[in-house]
């Protein structure tokens, strides 16, 4: 595989992963406004930007639901935005087209000028619903027929690695914001209100419904945070991300130190948790948050490492 | 009955297809339709315009699919990167098996006529001491390169690839238009167009034996591989583009997938000791062929323009080395120059001691004076080239240009003769379009692809331009042509 290509497929992988995650993630705090007290509804939009980690100055202030919607969706100054990923995407498979399945071509272009024309106020008219769902299955169209036509090589290798760095940040980004937004509105909330969170961060990350097969009622803060970072079935925590990886990264000794320093601080993170539970309870303690920047920092620079190989390696040429 | 039916349906089709006043290539007449056509205007009339339209709409959304799409070149950032894809017209062009055979052997006449003068003029420059071609317009031509004097570039083949313009004039007979001997694009729509074709009208393939294009991919991995050095049984070979950005990116894409070789950019490849090498993931690889999309001057940094990123640095001196071969060769620019192009049929008989199967179209040289005085009392009559330059821009047409337009030119003649040649407007031939929900005559060319290797071999058919603008004689798809499946007759 040209050198070149490592990158690109990282990125792919990555691409894919953010825009189905921000089209999920909108979704869920589209749906549950309705749900939020008074006070909360003046700054859902923030925290929707927040729960994405988009860190931008919003276009508009205050910010409201065209502006957050827009910055995320459209914006094509935002390189995270639904549009600008599958814009990349887009230009990435078509500089690989002759190494990929046509298939996936053809499914992201058709995608990608179809997102193209379209804007926040069709996306009004159409029931955001329905808009943001119908993001998800092109991408679940175009992941499902990589996984039925791709070879199982270097380049499906690194699609998936992209994937789950991606995958992971987005997950514990989003339990971080989630949990310092209930650290900050600790005498606000009820019983009633704190599961209400927690199922829309278990439904953020794709995760409620698996969630009651293994803790069914238990919505609680450790048996949550235990799912989302260390279920060993669930292909959304963070350790079926890690195990993931390991397989995926050939002999790279520094890639793989860092993966073991991910499994560490997952571990810590549930720990401390764990252990506060017997003083705190349901509350959420500055460690526990601190553990979880920490994690979120460490997956961040995972999302920069180098796949290529050296340029200055001795020449082997073919025999 | 069902003859008159037909007959009906026939002129439902054809009803305001005006007989155009040019060599019409499916009718002899108004209602006649060619011999040859039969079979196809019965079908055509069967399935109607509605039909046709339809099945147009459907050829149109695949295409935008699967992202058969060139990029117009514009200085507004809004325009420029905007892919869009080359008009295509559905009804397809028929060329008959003698009518073909004569034009197969007029091409490869020419490309080796064409071959044999690159190394002539890089060599002892005979054709110029016999005083046959103006010295001057070759050895000052900006693409004669002097990196390339007395070199021997592998198998003395220069040109690979070439695509040879052809146009029919109005009693019927063939002309070269203009040889394109550096970077000819537009190969892989061809083989597009037959796949769409064969999808989208199947039945139309039922009724006629058409020569398979199928082998063509074949020939030219061949001819590539045929340069490699030392003869390598296995050469590695790759297809240097500019990049995604570049107006025939899908040309170059199609072609590396079909033929299995790599695609890579300037940035990918390595030179050391005079090897070059493409970086790959786990380690370096020897080059051996480069089939090349970008022009001379970017090739190289080190040789040729500085702020060329597209290139690699020192690839010209692995070239020179023998380490590595280039396709088409450098500099073989100077053999298509549109000046050149006039002397080609003199080629052909000094250095194969025949008659030209293929004619030339008259060209007038304008520094001569005679000549330049000619064309200037008929400038409304000509067509006017700029020699440097392809994709049908710097162009006059006579007949339709404005009276300051020829103004204009004439200056421009006067002050650089050197710079244009001139050509009585051609009546290029027309062929029935689909076009704006109707079916009327245009005007087409015809880009034949010939491969040189070990076997000389061209593509049956080729590509038909199609000028998709009434009355206009400029089918380049930089300036709005479409393209027609080309049908050659077994």
């Amino acid at each position: 595989m040209i050198n070149r290509y490592a990158e690109l497929l990282f990125l792919i992988g990555r691409c894919l992963e953010r825009a189905d995650h921000y089209a999920r993630v909108i979704n869920i705090y589209y749906g549950m406004r309705h749900e939020l007290m008074e006070d909360e509804q003046s700054y859902a939009w923030e925290r929707l930007a927040a729960a994405v980690g988009y860190s931008h100055e919003l276009q508009y202030s205050p910010a409201n639901e065209w502006a957050v919607l827009n910055d995320l969706t459209f914006d094509r100054a935002n390189s995270d935005s639904i549009y600008s990923s599958i814009q990349q995407v887009r230009d990435y498979i078509r500089t690989l087209r002759p190494q990929l399945p046509g298939e996936l071509w053809d499914i992201i272009n058709t995608f990608y000028l179809w997102l193209k024309e379209q804007d926040v106020s069709k996306l009004m008219l159409q029931s955001p619903y329905l808009f943001y769902k119908h993001i998800s299955e092109s991408l679940a169209l175009f992941n499902g027929a990589a996984d039925s036509t791709m070879v199982r090589g270097q380049y499906w290798n690194l699609i998936q690695t992209g994937k789950f760095v991606e995958r992971m940040s987005g997950t514990v980004r989003i339990i971080y914001a989630t949990y310092r937004n209930m650290k900050q509105d600790e005498r606000l909330l009820d019983d009633e209100l704190r599961y209400n969170r927690f199922v829309v961060l278990l439904k953020s990350c794709g995760s409620y419904e698996a969630f009651r097969k293994f803790h069914a009622h238990e919505v609680k803060l450790a048996q949550v945070t235990e799912f989302l970072l260390l279920n060993a079935e669930s292909p959304r925590s963070v350790r079926f991300g890690i195990h993931t990886l390991s397989g995926y990264i050939d002999s790279n000794p520094l890639l793989h130190q860092s993966i073991r320093t991910l499994s560490i601080q997952t571990s810590d993170v549930l720990a401390s948790i764990r252990a506060g539970k017997q003083r705190y309870g349901e509350q959420i303690t500055d460690e526990a948050l601190t553990l979880l920047r920490q994690l979120m920092l460490s997956l961040s620079s995972f999302a920069f490492a180098d796949f290529s190989f050296e340029e200055e390696e001795p020449v082997t040429a073919e025999v | 009955m069902a003859m008159l039916m037909m007959k009906d349906n026939m002129n439902q089709l054809f009803a305001d297809y005006e007989h155009p006043a040019f060599y019409d290539e499916m009718f002899e007449g108004r209602g006649k339709g060619r011999v040859h056509y039969g079979t196809m205007l019965q079908r055509l009339a069967k399935m109607g315009l509605e039909e046709l339209q339809e099945r147009d709409a459907m050829m149109q959304a695949e295409m935008v699919t699967q992202g058969i799409t060139f990029t117009l070149y514009s200085h507004n950032p809004e325009e420029s990167a905007r892919e869009r894809t080359i008009p295509f017209d559905i009804l397809p062009r028929m060329i008959t098996s003698e009518e073909w055979a004569h034009m197969n052997d007029g091409l490869k006449q020419r490309v080796k006529a064409l071959n044999l003068f690159i190394w002539d003029i890089y060599h002892e420059q005979n054709i110029l001491k016999a005083g046959l071609i103006p010295s001057e317009m070759v050895l000052n031509n900006p693409y004669y390169l002097q990196e390339m004097v007395g070199v021997d570039v592998p198998n003395g083949n220069y040109i690979p690839l070439s695509g040879i313009d052809i146009i029919r004039g109005q009693s019927g007979e063939f002309y070269v238009l203009e040889d394109n001997l550096r970077t000819p694009s537009g190969l892989s729509y061809v083989y597009k167009n037959r796949e769409l074709m064969t999808n989208l009208f199947p039945e139309l393939f039922y009724d006629h034996r058409i020569r398979s294009i199928d082998p063509g991919i074949n020939a030219l991995l061949s001819s590539l591989r045929s340069l490699a050095p030392d003869s390598n049984p296995d050469p590695l070979v790759v297809l240097l583009t500019p990049g995604i950005y570049n107006s025939a990116y899908y040309d170059h894409c199609f072609l590396a997938q079909e033929m299995g070789i790599e695609l890579v950019q300037g940035s990918d490849l390595i030179v050391r000791d005079q090897t070059v090498y493409l970086k790959n993931r786990d380690g370096l690889r020897k080059v051996d062929v480069i089939y090349r999309r970008i022009d001379d001057e970017y090739l190289d940094p080190q040789v040729f323009r500085k702020d060329s990123l597209l290139g690699v640095p020192g690839l010209m001196a692995a070239y020179l080395a023998g380490n590595v071969a280039l396709a088409n060769a450098p500099g073989t620019g100077v053999a298509d120059d549109k000046a050149v192009y006039a002397f080609v049929p003199d080629m052909i008989r000094y250095y194969l001691k025949e008659e030209p199967i293929l004619s030339n179209v008259p060209t007038y040289i304008l520094t001569r004076p005679h000549e330049r005085e000619y064309v200037l009392s008929r400038l409304g009559e000509m067509v006017v080239k700029e020699r440097s330059l392809s994709g049908g821009y710097g162009m006059l047409i006579g007949p339709t240009a404005t009276e300051e337009e020829i103004k204009a030119f004439a200056d421009k003649i006067v002050q650089h003769p050197e710079r244009y040649i001139a050509q009585p407007t051609v009546k290029l031939s027309c062929s029935p379009s689909l076009t704006g929900g109707t079916v009327a005559p245009r005007h087409i060319d015809l880009r034949a692809f010939t491969f040189m290797g070990p076997d000389t071999y061209v593509v049956p058919g080729g590509l038909t331009r199609v000028a998709l603008k009434e009355g206009s004689l400029v089918v380049n798809s930089s300036q709005g042509g479409g393209t027609k499946d080309t049908w050659v007759l077994a």
